[in-house]
């Protein structure tokens, strides 16, 4: 399912929180990535028809979401940030009522609970109440509600933030799966969670898109403007203001850093093979020189 | 999926159902009120099924209206507390969804009427429950569907707040306070805010149902069913605003509609009240300004010595009466004008003589002056919509009225003045069965009823009407009421009566003709009518009297039946101001004289007739009424139960005098009269 958005502008009172996006997402794994208060979790509730957009358009699949919520939502599978269930109902009762909801007939949706519990490994907690779940259970029966339908869209809103390392990677393979079929997107501020599994990727920064492309592309920004090298602990905080530290790490009496830079920092400092976090925080520090040349200008 | 929509609907509804009953709160509460309406109201005689299930509406309304804010709140809130919101919000799904759930939660609310049905299945019989079980439903569902209305919007315009709970327990409490707030009674509309009951006193009988209470019960279902609508449209522009980003002209249109509905009722019942207040103003003003001088009791030197009336309901909400009169000038001059009285609200349509009318007095002028000793037949036909109404609170009752639901035509109407030979024929209204003050003509279908001299006539019809004799007591009630008043009859009135021929034995007292119509009325009662006293009383009343209490035993029975016994009491000037509730005697002294008369009557019963004991009984009692009893028995332990009787028979044959007396004169003069032979 393509998704369209033009020109995108959300306002919550004086406050923009989204400022002329334009952004086209094809089918496949498709990351989204900023800071918190990027405006992450405002453009995936525009697309997931929760709040009503400000100016420009976003369709999905050809759908308005403002003109057509319904069709949309009929297509549509979404994982909120944060959200709950009914503590006093077991999983498959929850997914049978979800099901009625998303009008899956009685016995499709017998045969998709059963197989997407299976799918998110719950079967064997399909009968527990939901109040007894952990945290990544829940997460699971999540993703499990947004594929009810087999939508052609699923919005992944933070969908790892609080979840152990094996969870993680546990839930990021499950979403890698389920993209093969259908459009996923997957917001995120975990960068590693994007460039294990997706296929394209945007970053926002304070509601403004300062990137789209491929996680290539992404770490294509980086290119000879990553550098390391060891600095005293009397330089640390000269090198920390002057340049974007992406890492740092004690060895002996000094430290050995890792920055981004568009000019060599030190003699002493050696070029580095960029990752897609050092694209990443390229794009973004880029973005942040600009802002601040804006605003001093 | 064509029934998707309902599938929907079922589902969040079975959901929401299952949610709120099988929560652990949600029995408890109805623990609770299982205990409050057995344990409070268990032990009371709340009258027959039907009655009880109108008194049981106010209590419902009063109380689950906090309940339903609650839970309301409650229910509204699950998809927030649980952050269900956020996912429900992408689901495919309209309206019917949130109306499901709305509709399950007032159906959890609606629930609560179950413990006061098993209560009001108690008192019996199983018609009656039946009889009563739509209003109540109509009258219980409609308010209670509004509060879990209010609740749902109140929330979901407020959020869950941390005060909310306050904020409803306020609003709760405010919506019990504002009906008896000072200056309500000024507002004619003031009763649709009253949840308590139909703006007022709700007057429901087994015999007319809600029927005195007119249009107005329906004016307030119909205002609430305009409010429903009002908060279940704006939820849903609501919904539609938030879920669609647009709102749909139905939405806005059946808000409107409900709307219209809201204030078309609104204007009904406050135009039914305001009518009922202005025209009871104007009666008053009539009254209060009328020429003192001339005094219709004091001026009517011609009586009426005969009195033949005809009802004709063949159309029971025009009645049309034929008078047949014969006037009497009792006084030494001669009368060019007679005064009658008759109730405005019957239009003369003929008379054999020219009649003048001012309100409710007509004047005749006969063609030559009727001379002293002389007689008069005139003929008077008029007819008219009777129904006559009483503020109450903030609600116009009716309490004479003639419809197809019943008929109430008592003396407060004036549709049958001063004493004479009365003759009462009903024709029409197939349907109901007619009872009367007056005793019935054999062999006339009960239909027919008459009796020399007696002040006034009492006629009830309704399809509920039964009389059944038992022993001397005749009684005449709703079908359903008759077991109550025939335990009170056997435990009260036929002993009282006893007592009262045993202390009155040169008065025929043939028996009592007890009328039960569990009403507002007090205890009335007339003048012995061909040896019949008749006792118009409630079921209320008779369901409280304790047989061991003398004091409320000589107060509600006794005096009811000594009364008629007094002529001058019960002919004193009578206040039959419009909507007067029949006969009141106006003379203080009097009144004590015979309640003092009935209480040693009843104490002498239930001390077994020890004189001693009767003492001791009033010893612990004040006021004039104890101080008479206590001269009687002071008569009745020096001469014994013939000295009684010989004062009680000069109270009788000299009850102008008497009922004037000083206070401290009384035990003078009952001491005195004891040994008149």
């Amino acid at each position: 399912m393509d998704i369209q958005i033009s020109h995108l502008a959300k306002d919550y009172g004086k406050f923009r929180a989204l400022d002329d996006v334009t952004l086209s997402i094809g089918s496949g794994m498709f990351g989204l990535l900023g800071p918190n208060g990027a405006g992450k979790s405002t453009l995936m509730r525009i697309l997931a028809t929760l709040l009503p957009l400000t100016s420009g358009t976003v369709t999905l699949g050809g759908c308005d979401v403002m003109r057509q919520p319904a069709e949309v939502r009929q297509r549509l599978g979404y994982l909120p940030q944060e959200f709950g269930f009914f503590r006093g109902l077991n999983a498959y009762e929850m997914l049978d009522y979800i099901g009625t909801m998303k009008n899956i007939p009685r016995a499709e949706r017998k045969r998709q609970v059963e197989a997407l519990l299976e799918d998110v490994n719950l079967t064997r907690d399909a009968h527990r109440r939901i109040g007894g779940f952990s945290g990544g259970m829940k997460q699971r029966l999540g993703i499990a509600q947004a594929l009810l339908g087999n939508p052609d869209l699923l919005i992944v809103d933070e969908p790892t933030a609080g979840l152990d390392p094996e969870e993680r990677i546990r839930f990021r393979n499950l979403l890698t799966r389920i993209a093969g079929q259908r459009t996923v997107l997957l917001s995120t501020h975990i960068v590693a969670d994007i460039e294990a599994s997706c296929v394209g990727v945007a970053v926002l920064d304070r509601g403004r898109l300062i990137f789209n492309g491929t996680p290539d592309a992404l770490i294509a920004q980086a290119c000879d403007k990553v550098w390391q090298f060891e600095c005293s602990a009397a330089e640390w905080e000269r090198i920390e203001q002057q340049y974007r530290v992406i890492s740092s790490r004690a060895a002996g009496r000094a430290y050995e850093v890792r920055v981004i830079a568009d000019e060599r920092p030190t003699p002493q400092s050696v070029s580095a093979d960029p990752t897609f976090e050092d694209g990443y925080m390229a794009v973004f520090g880029a973005s942040h020189h600009a802002n601040q040349a804006v605003a001093h200008a | 999926m064509r029934n998707a929509p309902f599938a929907r609907f079922g589902a969040a509804f079975r959901l929401e159902l299952r949610l709120i009953c099988l929560h652990w709160s949600y029995p408890l509460l109805h623990l609770l009120w299982a205990v409050i309406i057995f344990g409070n109201l268990g032990g009371l005689d709340l009258g027959t099924a039907q009655t009880s299930e109108q008194f049981l509406i106010a209590v419902v309304r009063t109380m689950i209206s906090g309940v339903a804010l609650f839970v309301a709140s409650s229910s509204y809130a699950r998809t927030v507390r649980n952050r269900f919101d956020s996912l429900e919000g992408t689901f495919p799904i309209q309206f019917e969804v949130t109306f499901g759930r709305w509709l399950a939660c007032t159906l959890a609310i609606i629930a609560f009427g179950i413990e006061p049905l098993i209560l009001a299945a108690r008192s019996g019989p199983f018609e009656s429950l039946l009889s009563g079980l739509v209003p109540f439903l109509i009258e219980t569902v409609i308010p209670l569907s509004v509060m879990t209305a209010f609740g749902w919007l109140l929330v979901s315009v407020i959020g869950v707040r941390r005060w909310l709970l306050p904020l409803l327990a306020a609003l709760w409490i405010a919506l019990l306070v504002l009906p008896t707030l000072p200056g309500r009674h000024s507002v004619p509309f003031a009763g649709l805010f009253n949840f308590t009951g139909n703006g007022g006193p709700v007057l429901y009988t087994e015999l007319f149902g809600g029927m005195p209470q007119g249009d107005l019960p329906r004016w307030f279902n119909l205002f609430y069913l305009g409010v429903l609508g009002i908060l279940l449209g704006i939820l849903l522009m609501r919904y539609q605003g938030r879920h669609d980003h647009q709102v749909g002209r139905r939405s806005i249109a059946f808000t409107l509609s409900a709307l219209v509905i809201l204030l078309a009722a609104g204007a009904g019942y406050s135009g039914t009240v305001a009518a009922a207040q202005v025209r009871q103003d104007a009666d008053r003003t009539f009254y209060d300004n009328r020429d003192p001088s001339v005094n219709f009791t004091a001026e009517m030197s011609v009586i009426i010595s005969g009195y033949d009336l005809t009802v004709d309901l063949s159309d029971v909400t025009q009645p049309h009466f034929v008078a047949r009169l014969t006037l009497r000038n009792r006084g030494t001059t001669p009368l060019a004008k007679l005064h009658l009285r008759l109730d405005h609200d019957l239009t003369i349509t003929q008379s054999s003589f020219p009649v003048e009318r001012d309100h409710d007095f007509l004047t005749i002028t006969p063609a030559d002056p009727l001379a002293p000793g002389a007689t008069l037949p005139i003929q008077l036909s008029y007819s008219g919509a009777v129904w006559r109404t009483e503020m109450f609170g903030q609600v116009p009752l009716a309490l004479y009225f003639a419809n197809a639901e019943g008929v109430s035509l008592s003396l407060g109407l004036s549709w049958s003045p001063t004493p004479a030979s009365f003759k009462v024929s009903v024709l029409g209204a197939p349907t109901m069965h007619f009872a009367s003050s007056l005793p019935v003509i054999p062999n006339s279908n009960e239909r027919t009823f008459a009796a020399q001299s007696v002040t006034g006539a009492l006629l009830i019809g309704s399809p509920n009407l039964a009389t059944v004799e038992s022993g001397a007591i005749r009684l005449i009630a709703a079908k359903d009421d008759l077991p109550a008043f025939q335990k009170a009859a056997d435990r009260l009135y036929a002993p009282t009566l006893e007592q009262v021929r045993r202390f009155f034995p040169d008065t025929p007292i043939k028996g009592v003709m007890l009328f039960g119509t569990d009403s507002l009325a007090l205890p009335e009662s007339r003048n012995l009518t061909d040896g019949w006293i008749t006792v118009v009383t409630g079921r209320s009343w008779i369901a409280r009297i304790k047989t061991d209490d003398a004091a409320e035993r000589a107060l509600i029975v006794t005096n009811s039946l000594i009364t008629p016994l007094f002529p001058a009491a019960t002919n004193l000037p009578v206040t039959t101001a419009p909507g007067g509730n029949g006969m009141i005697i106006n003379d203080l002294e009097g009144t004590q004289l015979l309640n003092g008369i009935a209480l040693f009557i009843t104490l002498n019963d239930v001390q077994h007739a020890d004189a001693g004991a009767i003492q001791r009984a009033l010893d612990s009692l004040k006021g004039v009424d104890t101080m008479v009893a206590q001269s009687l028995n002071r008569i009745y332990t020096n001469d014994g139960e013939a000295g009684v009787i010989r004062a009680l028979r000069q109270i009788r044959l000299r009850q102008a005098e008497v009922f004037k007396l000083p206070v401290d004169q009384l035990d003078a003069w009952l001491a005195a009269t004891s040994h008149v032979q």
